[in-house]
């Protein structure tokens, strides 16, 4: 009787959109969700079933840094011209002066207007670097344990962790790092270049030339060795890993006649689901970190361009003082550039991490 | 260059018409000397219309305010004219009287750039 009746209490269980169920059950959108709505329309649409374009999300990516490089050139070009005209006028100034002192005070009031112009938009955009890195750790938080915990629920569970483990401690060191250290230390930089081009002193400037190559080898450094870290740990969790679930397809092949089999095929089934979601999301997370690092990294490429142009104009015209003002802030940008690019490396490294845990399916 | 022909001819002449005078009466070449210093350099003044014509476009079409501009202005206006007066005391062999000049000169400049110099070690001190 039971048996007869049995074949009434069949349901029938499709594995084909086992993908965007993971993706639902693992909350794995909140790579999307967490982005400003702009960001969102770069990425694109992150879709669980494996079939995310990423093609088009870098097309997008692509068009976005032309339209942001064009936007800040249009926005800069005036602020260059305005600064460019001022070295012009301390330029013609100073040399309708032949007496050396009288010469030296014009130039001394050149560069306190030139610092004056040029400190208060180079001290914005360390507040704006700041507030970048600021967004992409509020992004990491929610992004990596969404792909993590993806990357766990396709078999990598003791790897995912420990990857997981060190990105955190990565980004949070890095982030310690540059509002603990970098900044302070650039801030000090760019006073200091102040003062050297008004008050010109060996001294001042031998720390300068020594601030810029110890933020310069912090940077690299703390990269280089975190980068290692986040490449060499999990190495040995996820052997461990690719070994435990190959043992318990293997007992429950051998321990259950017939439907052991079945059953065995039916878990890889749900693992690779779990990485279909890991590797969306994964790489709409990489997109991500790009989309939100364009917008900071245009504006401060586009100024050290415009620094660097003025710098040569002033080689050219000024006096060596207000040429040396715009080569440290030049300086000052690079290191920005760097302290801002080593972060979303860092950040990115993570998400790749996370995409290199051992697939199991 | 016309105007260069003439401010060369004034110095010429004053220079011709001093030489003249000095034996006699030095003090009137002295006032020679100043009156033909104030001519030239008002002639040049005309042509000085292009640093103007560049402070105005900073100002109106750049923005940059005269608070930045002016010191830097009067500082220009007092090398000049405490070097043609140290110049004049030299002429007259007023050595002492000409060094008194320059360092003035180089006092009420540095006076002059002295705000500017306060508000960019305070925007330092800001920064540290």
């Amino acid at each position: 009787m039971t048996l007869l009746f049995l074949p009434f209490f069949l349901v029938p269980v499709y594995a084909q959109d086992l993908g965007e169920a993971a993706g639902v059950e693992l909350e794995a959108n909140a790579v999307r969700e967490a982005l400003p709505e702009e960001i969102q329309e770069v990425g694109g649409t992150l879709d669980m079933s494996g079939r995310y374009d990423g093609l088009g999300a870098l097309e997008r990516l692509w068009r976005k840094l032309l339209e942001n490089i064009s936007e800040r050139l249009r926005a800069d070009a005036w602020e260059a011209v305005r600064l460019l005209v001022v070295v012009l006028f301390c330029s013609v100034s100073g040399s309708l002066i032949k007496e050396k002192r009288q010469q030296e005070i014009l130039e001394l009031s050149g560069c306190a207007v030139v610092s004056l112009l040029l400190a208060g938009g180079v001290d914005s955009m360390v507040k704006e670097c700041f507030s970048s890195l600021v967004e992409l750790n509020d992004y990491a938080r929610v992004a990596l344990p969404a792909v993590y915990t993806a990357a766990a629920a396709g078999g990598a569970v003791a790897s995912a962790s420990v990857r997981y483990a060190s990105a955190c401690f990565a980004l949070d060191l890095m982030m310690s790092a540059a509002e603990k250290l970098l900044l302070p230390v650039i801030s000090a930089l760019i006073a200091m270049s102040v003062c050297a081009a008004v008050f010109d002193n060996a001294m001042l400037r031998a720390t300068i030339n020594g601030a810029k190559k110890l933020a310069a080898l912090m940077m690299s450094g703390m990269t280089i060795a975190l980068t290692a870290m986040l490449s060499v740990t999990g190495l040995v969790s996820s052997a461990a890993d690719a070994a435990a679930i190959r043992a318990a397809k293997t007992v429950i092949s051998a321990s259950l006649p017939i439907v052991g089999g079945i059953m065995a095929n039916a878990a890889s089934s749900v693992f690779a689901a779990a990485d279909l979601v890991k590797n969306s999301a994964g790489a709409f997370g990489m997109v991500a970190v790009c989309a939100l690092c364009l917008a900071p990294f245009a504006a401060l490429a586009v100024r050290r361009f415009f620094f660097g142009v003025i710098a040569a104009a002033a080689d050219m015209t000024a006096s060596g003082r207000i040429a040396r003002l715009f080569h440290d802030m030049s300086a000052v940008l690079t290191l920005l550039l760097g302290l801002l690019g080593s972060f979303a490396l860092m950040l990115f490294f993570s998400v790749a991490a996370a995409l290199r845990s051992v697939g199991t399916a | 260059m016309e105007l260069m022909m003439r401010v060369a001819a004034a110095a010429l002449c004053a220079l011709v018409a001093g030489l003249l005078i000095r034996q006699k009466n030095p003090e009137l070449a002295l006032t020679l000397s100043v009156g033909a210093v104030a001519v030239i350099t008002l002639a040049a003044l005309r042509m000085g219309t292009g640093l103007n014509d560049l402070r105005v476009l900073l100002r109106e079409r750049f923005g940059l305010s005269e608070i930045y501009m002016q010191p830097m202005l009067k500082c220009l206006a007092t090398a000049i004219v405490s070097k043609l007066t140290a110049e004049l005391c030299r002429d007259h062999a007023q050595t002492a009287a000409a060094a008194a000049v320059e360092l003035a000169g180089s006092l009420c400049a540095l006076g002059i750039v002295m705000p500017l110099l306060v508000t960019m070690l305070k925007m330092v001190g800001d920064f540290l």
